[in-house]
């Protein structure tokens, strides 16, 4: 039995990202005033909008005209940053806007729009690779996590499904589409490093 | 040294030839007033029957032809290159055709050659071109490179700019793509080439040849220690001594620390052949990564002619295959033959000094050995150059079905590309089982030959041990020598073939590695481009029979949109490939901002220059590498705004793993659509000077077309575009239209002047809408 645990997004260094702060406003080059009008990003900001939960789902008002929507998160960069460039769709999945920053938010805000990032991005950190075994092509991992559970999953092409985030961060996506994280592959013991090696 | 002699005496017998028909050509002037500086021979008389003929220009500018038939001259013709505008060569289906664009407008056959002798005429035609047009520069009248003798000259060096080349010693011609001749290529050179190639790794390779020194002493001993073993306690002479007999253990203790010894020994010589094979194996590695290294930057800096003149399968096999012999080579052969050698020499030494004799009647056989060797080697090298093609063919049949995968799935045609593939990859087969048979045969061959000579040496020692001047010890002890003796012999008997293949595999390699590289290096030019773009009377053709393009003038000023129209095959993405400069023209220049494209920095100038072209390449990577290829230093926000302003971002979103999505081979398959969107934002995010949009929008749906055209005319703004579309009606607002027919520009305008004009820009619109009306109907 695996257990459900939420992600540290807050863990995750801001140099591992690959994803700079945004530049000032005006850009530069191509995106003078003129062309970045047409690109019609709205950002969405703590001044021109409100989050709250509500009945499982985020909400997000206008405050100066009070009105509100349901309105669905989506990681742009869920591999590299959680909490920079997020998309804000509405249910018929057309962006409402796009959210720069999170931790520019704060306060009942910012506790529902990670309430709904944890809903949208689930991963579970291993600590520890107990057993690969590999058969056929497909190897079937049995792993200790961060919920303290061991789990168990199968991924097809290996070598395909791990994906390095950095030189030492994984990310593995298995044969159903879950995903796992591995922090950082050097700090694991020996015994699971001896076993992930191979593979990388 | 035969064939050699062989392709003089060709070469020679051409060259008569040619000198005869000139100065039967000649003859039909006056005294002296036909000196010719440019001269071929061509086969096929204006009834396209064989002839023999030959055409020329002289000093003075004429163009002058002659066919003789059975000896009998049955036509003459001359013209004066100052009525000529251009010679073209004109390819037909199994013929060539010269024809000469007079200035009065009219067009002149000059005469008729089939492809297989049109090498001997291309620079004539070339020389013809270019007195024409008073370029002539140094191929020009009077510049001896074209002298009679010259035609006839087919080195590999220009061998690009004429056609099929022939290589000079043999007289065959070369295999598309090749420099050198894979049949005649100089051993030497590529040796010298390769030992230069091994240089960095020396210190590692003399340590190999130190460790083999080692191992050859040690191995020595071995056959010492055995010889001390039976003649002092296994069968001493006179039998068991009286100590033997009364205090055993006085002679079981150094037995047994001889056998010890023995031991040791053997394990010395474990060691160290794994510490050989070790440091063997690390310089083999090194050098087949430097090698691949340096393969893949040259094609990366050949252009794209030098490229498509290769098959993507005969690169692939040069990178991988060829590479991986050298790391045979350096690995393998060159330690073990070091090693041999030395082995060879040492023991010969040794066996010398106890007896010259015995030395004589081992190698007796020897000569006998090398000169079926060489007989045999002869016949092998054709089987290894097939066996190499052969292989070459299969990797290109494979690369062919798997790029055209969809293709094949789509018209039902998996049979007959598994009958491809199964007849490409059995000829392989073919050649492999038979070149395996043949080293199978040679090998068993060579080792009976050796052997004979071990049969000698038993006869020699025998007579020896009952004459009482050898012991049993003794004889054992050369038995083992001979045995070390035979290794290297049969490995040497063995080499030339190996190494063959090694030279053949290094010759294709070095063959790569000396390729001309694209002009416009490092000391280019480097500046801001502004955008102005002048074609002065530019012809390019991708080969030089053909013509693509012809004499353009053209001029498009800083920030203009210039729309290109024609139908297919005009030459529209000729003309774009020339300003991004994959092509280098055969005549006039492109100059942008008054500086000629080939006096750029390659880098500067490509750095300026954006392109959407018909096929989107994508990258194996994740959707925001994909983006970032084009700049890889833009921040996510002008990532995010280019993504905005293309529709990529309208996908992106709707991606579970958004931006970070893998796409490619084993990722998201995007669509044509996402794909030509991506290629938008790449233009975009490069942020180019000179914006080239071919198709940029053939593969998207009118609605997100009309969003797209609304981004790319925010791009288009301040920057020079050249914009090729069949939807014409995406050109309208386009500075100026050029519509180009037959590889000429035939009007320019605005759509308004060019509608008015009603010639061919307005029966291509008026089509078009017709089209629409019927689709619309229906």
């Amino acid at each position: 039995m695996t257990q459900k645990t939420t992600p540290n997004t807050n863990n995750i260094p801001k140099e591992e990202t690959g994803v700079q702060a945004p530049p000032a406003e005006q850009g530069s080059g191509l995106f003078d005033r003129e062309a970045l009008a047409a690109t019609r990003v709205r950002y969405i900001t703590p001044e021109n909008a409100v989050f709250r939960n509500g009945e499982g789902c985020l909400f997000l008002r206008d405050p100066a005209t009070g009105d509100e929507q349901r309105v669905i998160l989506h990681l742009l960069f869920p591999y590299t940053t959680c909490r920079k460039l997020v998309s804000v769709l509405n249910p018929e999945q057309e962006e409402v806007g796009m959210i720069r920053d999170i931790d520019a938010f704060s306060g009942e805000s910012l506790e529902a729009i990670e309430k709904e990032i944890a809903r949208r991005h689930f991963v579970r950190t291993i600590t520890k690779i107990l057993k690969i075994k590999d058969k056929n092509g497909i190897t079937t991992w049995t792993v200790e996590t961060d919920g303290g559970a061991n789990a168990e999953f199968a991924l097809k092409d290996t070598y395909g499904s791990i994906f390095h985030v950095t030189e030492t961060r994984l990310l593995i996506t298995d044969i159903d589409g879950n995903r796992f994280e591995i922090a950082n592959a050097e700090e694991l013991d020996k015994g699971s490093r001896r076993k992930i090696e191979l593979y990388l | 040294m035969r064939n050699g002699g062989k392709a003089n005496k060709a070469e020679a017998k051409r060259a008569a030839e040619l000198e005869s028909r000139v100065a039967s050509l000649a003859a039909g002037f006056g005294e002296g007033e036909f000196r010719p500086v440019a001269a071929g021979v061509f086969d096929l008389d204006g009834d396209v029957s064989l002839c023999d003929g030959v055409v020329g220009l002289s000093e003075s500018g004429v163009i002058a032809t002659l066919v003789k038939k059975g000896g009998e001259v049955t036509e003459r013709k001359s013209y004066s290159v100052s009525e000529v505008d251009s010679c073209e060569l004109r390819r037909d289906f199994g013929i060539l055709t010269a024809e000469l664009n007079m200035k009065s407008g009219g067009v002149k056959t000059l005469f008729h050659v089939t492809p297989g002798s049109s090498a001997a005429v291309i620079p004539v035609v070339k020389a013809i071109s270019d007195a024409a047009s008073g370029t002539a520069g140094t191929d020009a009248p009077g510049d001896k490179k074209h002298g009679p003798g010259g035609a006839e000259r087919h080195g590999p060096a220009g061998a690009e700019n004429r056609g099929p080349a022939i290589c000079p010693k043999c007289g065959k011609p070369l295999r598309p793509g090749e420099r050198s001749c894979s049949r005649c290529f100089d051993k030497k050179k590529v040796l010298k080439k390769m030992l230069s190639l091994a240089k960095p790794h020396w210190g590692g390779i003399i340590l190999a040849v130190i460790i083999s020194f080692t191992l050859i002493g040690i191995n020595m001993a071995t056959p010492v220690i055995n010889r001390v073993l039976v003649d002092e306690y296994v069968h001493p002479e006179g039998g068991p001594s009286a100590v033997a007999m009364s205090e055993p253990m006085k002679v079981l203790v150094p037995f047994v620390l001889m056998v010890l010894l023995m031991l040791v020994v053997r394990v010395a010589s474990l060691g160290v052949g794994f510490l050989k094979s070790y440091v063997s194996m690390r310089i083999g590695l090194s050098t087949v990564v430097d090698i691949r290294k340096k393969l893949f930057e040259k094609i990366q800096s050949l252009s794209m002619k030098k490229v498509e003149q290769k098959t993507t399968g005969e690169l692939m096999v040069t990178v991988s295959s060829d590479a991986a012999q050298m790391q045979m080579f350096v690995n393998n052969w060159l330690p073990n033959f070091i090693q041999q050698v030395l082995m060879l020499i040492v023991v010969s030494a040794v066996i010398a000094v106890y007896d010259w004799r015995l030395l004589v009647i081992f190698l007796l056989p020897m000569p006998v050995t090398i000169v079926a060797i060489a007989a045999f080697h002869k016949h092998a090298r054709r089987l290894m150059g097939r066996q190499r093609e052969a292989s070459s063919k299969t990797s290109g049949a494979l690369h062919d079905i798997l790029s055209g995968i969809r293709v094949v799935k789509a018209y039902g045609t998996e049979e007959k590309e598994h009958k491809r593939f199964g007849d490409a990859a059995a000829e392989e087969r073919d050649v492999s089982v038979k070149t395996e048979i043949l080293l199978a045969k040679l090998g068993p061959f060579i080792r009976f030959g050796l052997a004979i000579g071990g049969y000698f040496l038993l006869y020699y020692t025998g007579r020896m041990i009952l004459g009482g001047t050898m012991t049993i010890g003794e004889c054992a002890m050369f038995s083992a020598y001979a045995g070390m003796i035979y290794e290297p012999l049969g490995w040497l008997a063995n080499f030339p073939s190996q190494m063959l293949r090694v030279l053949t595999a290094a010759n294709r390699i070095f063959g790569l590695l000396d390729e001309a590289e694209e002009t416009g290096g490092e000391e280019g030019v480097v500046r801001r481009i502004e955008g102005n773009i002048r074609f002065e009377n530019v012809s390019f053709g991708y080969d030089e029979t053909s013509t693509v393009l012809k004499n353009i003038d053209l001029e498009m000023k800083p920030g203009e949109m210039i729309g290109l129209v024609g139908r297919s095959g005009v030459g529209k993405s000729t003309l774009i490939n020339l300003v991004m400069r994959l092509y280098e023209v055969n005549k006039g220049r492109i100059l942008i901002d008054g500086v000629d494209i080939l006096d750029y920095d390659r880098e500067c100038l490509r750095s300026q220059l954006g392109a959407v072209l018909q096929e989107t390449v994508l990258v194996s990577g994740s959707l925001y590498e994909n983006l970032i290829y084009a700049k890889p230093g833009a921040t996510v926000d002008e990532v995010m705004n280019c993504s905005k302003l293309s529709g990529v971002h309208d996908f992106a979103i709707k991606l579970p793993d958004g931006y970070n999505t893998r796409i490619g081979e084993k990722g998201y398959t995007l669509s044509g659509g996402e794909r030509q969107r991506v290629a938008i934002a790449r233009a975009i995010l490069r942020n180019p000077r000179i914006l080239i949009l071919d198709e940029a929008t053939s593969s998207l749906d009118t609605e997100m077309e009309k969003q797209v055209q609304e981004s790319i005319a925010a791009l288009v703004k301040d920057r020079t575009t050249i914009a090729i579309a069949h939807r014409l009606s995406t050109l309208r607002n386009a500075s100026k239209i050029v519509v180009l027919d037959g590889g000429r520009i035939a009007e320019t305008g605005t759509h308004s002047e060019l509608m008015t004009k009603k010639g061919l820009y307005y029966e291509l619109v008026i089509a078009q809408r017709q089209t629409a009306r019927v689709k619309k109907k229906d």
